[in-house]
């Protein structure tokens, strides 16, 4: 939709930035609950790239109420906010997962750092 | 008629699957007898939807909106096959579960996990929505979580959860860039409006995608579960993860590549075929290098992977699609569903874990040796068996067209695919065992299992034609 890119970078190339920084600490982290925590930050960076990807310059909160019947205001586009509510939801289950997971792995191997995981495994 | 519906091959499962807990708190047997209801009951729905579908593709609007806000569900004759083929193997896989694997781990956690992937996978398989494919695609990674650490395998788990964590989080940006561009969620229509976009768009847009889903089905750059997550989970896990679960994915990758970039884009299919062949060429040479057999297998099953994308890019490469090649591919893609299924029950009843351990299992257990063969030897493609007409029909095709770069990995692959299995069958029955594994005797109901698999393989290599007609014709066009 042909918003002026540019006007909005930091909505855009900010979540990115944050979606690197996530995928960053993925890649470098050793310890298994850093890498959750990596996970999560780039699942927030895309949910704020959604949103932004949505918004519309000056827009109201897409909620129809009887202001809205006589003013007429533009809407943000709220599919993209229905799309991130599920996606956080998600994420949060996923999230529960590793965490029960890694209690699991610590349970048994008595570490959470991939390096000594690996050396033990193999 | 109520049967009439694909929906149902979704809500039926997940309504079982929430079902368990609260009806197993007043009944003990409901733990055992609601999956295999559940699976029953796809398995019949999917056969009798088969009939009254056409080749082309029909669609089903969910709650009565149009396609282009609500959610639609797609269905075709040649897609029931997939469909069928699905259910079936996780039918057996279920039933496999019910006999033999109840006592390992928690036993309420793996059957809810089980049902909810049924009706994941067929929901990945049939929606022709992005976004619900996103939630259909985790809703069977988080079963498929529980799933794998049923054996205490957790490294492995916790591999899969991170690379396949990272795949939903480049999906989620891939669709939510394609909605913001086309506005439509919906795949066909996203894909009309296309066209209007520019090159470096659509090129980028695609490679998300692939990288997206190749987590999910096996194929590279995010693969690197799925060896480990074979080896440590339980003979029904294993045969989850090789029939169930990567067949509904590769049949998602193809229906993203086919409904949303359709046969136009030269440059989104040669990157799909390059990916195929590359995926193709390293799981076949991973696998020639392993000893433990789930492992080999772990990686047979990401060649397949790999040879059925690169099969299906091919197939669109023309700028139409390709009938001949298409089909075949299907082909492949059911033979390869039921084949593995049939080879790793097999190996989980015998209860070894490598090449050395099995040595003359297959001597001391006949019917179970022969009925692994059977599988075996349809995987490898050897004349008789049904694997060996899809290999067939694809070779032929692809003569046809003359692609001879992928003729030449294929083959090649082929070569290590026999020389892996064939020592692997040699172990089974000329070898002698160094460390002998005291494995349960199984019931004869574990046996019909694996006799329905190896008789529907050896029944489609008897009549090879009336499966390449079925999935044969597939249409995509024309749905709206």
């Amino acid at each position: 939709m042909g918003h002026d890119w540019l006007s909005l970078w930091s909505y855009l190339y900010g979540p990115l930035a944050i979606f690197l920084v996530g995928l960053y600490g993925l890649l470098t982290q050793k310890n298994l609950i850093k890498m959750a925590i990596s996970i999560n930050i780039m699942d927030f960076g895309v949910n704020l790239f959604i949103i932004s990807l949505g918004y519309v310059p000056s827009g109201e909160a897409p909620i129809y109420t009887e202001a809205v019947r006589r003013y007429l205001p533009s809407f943000t586009d709220p599919l993209p906010q229905a799309l991130v509510l599920t996606a956080i939801v998600i994420s949060v289950a996923v999230t529960a997962f590793v965490l029960a997971l890694i209690i699991k792995i610590h349970g048994r191997y008595g570490t959470t750092d991939l390096t000594k995981l690996g050396e033990m495994e193999l | 008629m109520i049967m009439q519906n694909p929906v149902l091959l979704i809500a039926v499962p997940l309504l079982l699957a929430f079902l368990i807990p609260v009806l197993s708190s007043f009944f003990k047997g409901a733990v055992r007898f609601i999956p295999v209801l559940a699976g029953g009951f796809n398995v019949i729905a999917a056969a009798l939807l088969i009939p009254q579908a056409s080749g082309s593709l029909t669609v089903t609007e969910i709650g009565g909106w149009a396609s282009a806000y609500g959610i639609s569900l797609l269905f075709s004759s040649q897609m029931g096959y997939v469909i069928l083929a699905v259910n079936l193997t996780a039918l057996l896989a279920i039933f496999y579960y019910t006999l033999n694997e109840r006592d390992l781990g928690s036993p309420l956690a793996y059957p809810i996990a089980f049902t909810l992937a049924l009706s994941g996978v067929n929901g990945m398989i049939m929606t022709g929505d992005l976004f619900n494919l996103f939630v259909f695609m985790e809703m069977t990674a988080i079963a498929g979580y529980i799933i794998a650490s049923h054996k205490e395998g957790y490294l492995g788990t916790f591999r899969f959860v991170v690379l396949s964590s990272v795949g939903s989080v480049l999906f989620l940006m891939a669709t939510a860039a394609l909605y913001n561009a086309t506005g439509f969620l919906n795949m066909t229509l996203a894909g009309k409006s296309l066209d209007t976009l520019a090159a470096p768009f659509i090129s980028i847009i695609s490679v998300l995608f692939i990288m997206a889903l190749s987590s999910e089905a096996e194929l590279l750059p995010l693969n690197g579960w799925v060896p480990r997550v074979y080896k440590d989970s339980s003979g029904t896990g294993s045969v989850f993860f090789a029939s169930v679960f990567s067949g509904a994915a590769l049949f998602a990758v193809i229906k993203v590549m086919l409904m949303v970039f359709g046969s136009r884009y030269a440059y989104v299919h040669q990157g799909l075929l390059v990916l195929g062949l590359v995926t193709l060429a390293a799981g076949e040479a991973a696998a020639f290098k392993q000893t433990n057999i789930k492992k080999m297998v772990a990686f047979s099953s990401i060649a397949q992977s790999g040879l059925i994308i690169a099969a299906v890019a091919a197939a669109m490469s023309s700028g139409v699609l390709h009938n001949g090649l298409f089909s075949a591919a299907l082909f492949q893609l059911i033979n390869n569903i039921l084949a593995k299924a049939l080879v790793l029950l097999g190996i989980a009843m015998l209860g070894q874990a490598t090449l050395q351990e099995i040595g003359g299992a297959g001597t001391k257990k006949k019917w179970l040796g022969v009925l692994i063969s059977v599988g075996v030897l349809s995987l490898i493609g050897m004349p008789g068996f049904a694997g060996f007409w899809s290999k067939f029909f694809l070779i032929r095709e692809l003569v046809g067209s003359g692609m001879l770069v992928f003729i030449l990995v294929f083959l090649l692959a082929a070569l290590f695919e026999v020389y892996y299995y064939l020592r692997f069958l040699q172990a089974l029955f000329l070898g002698k065992s160094t460390a002998p594994v005291s494995s349960p005797k199984p019931s004869w109901v574990t046996f019909i299992l694996l006799f329905v698999l190896a008789a529907l393989i050896i029944l489609i290599g008897f009549a090879p034609d009336y499966m390449i007609q079925a999935v044969s014709g597939f249409n995509p066009g024309g749905v709206l």
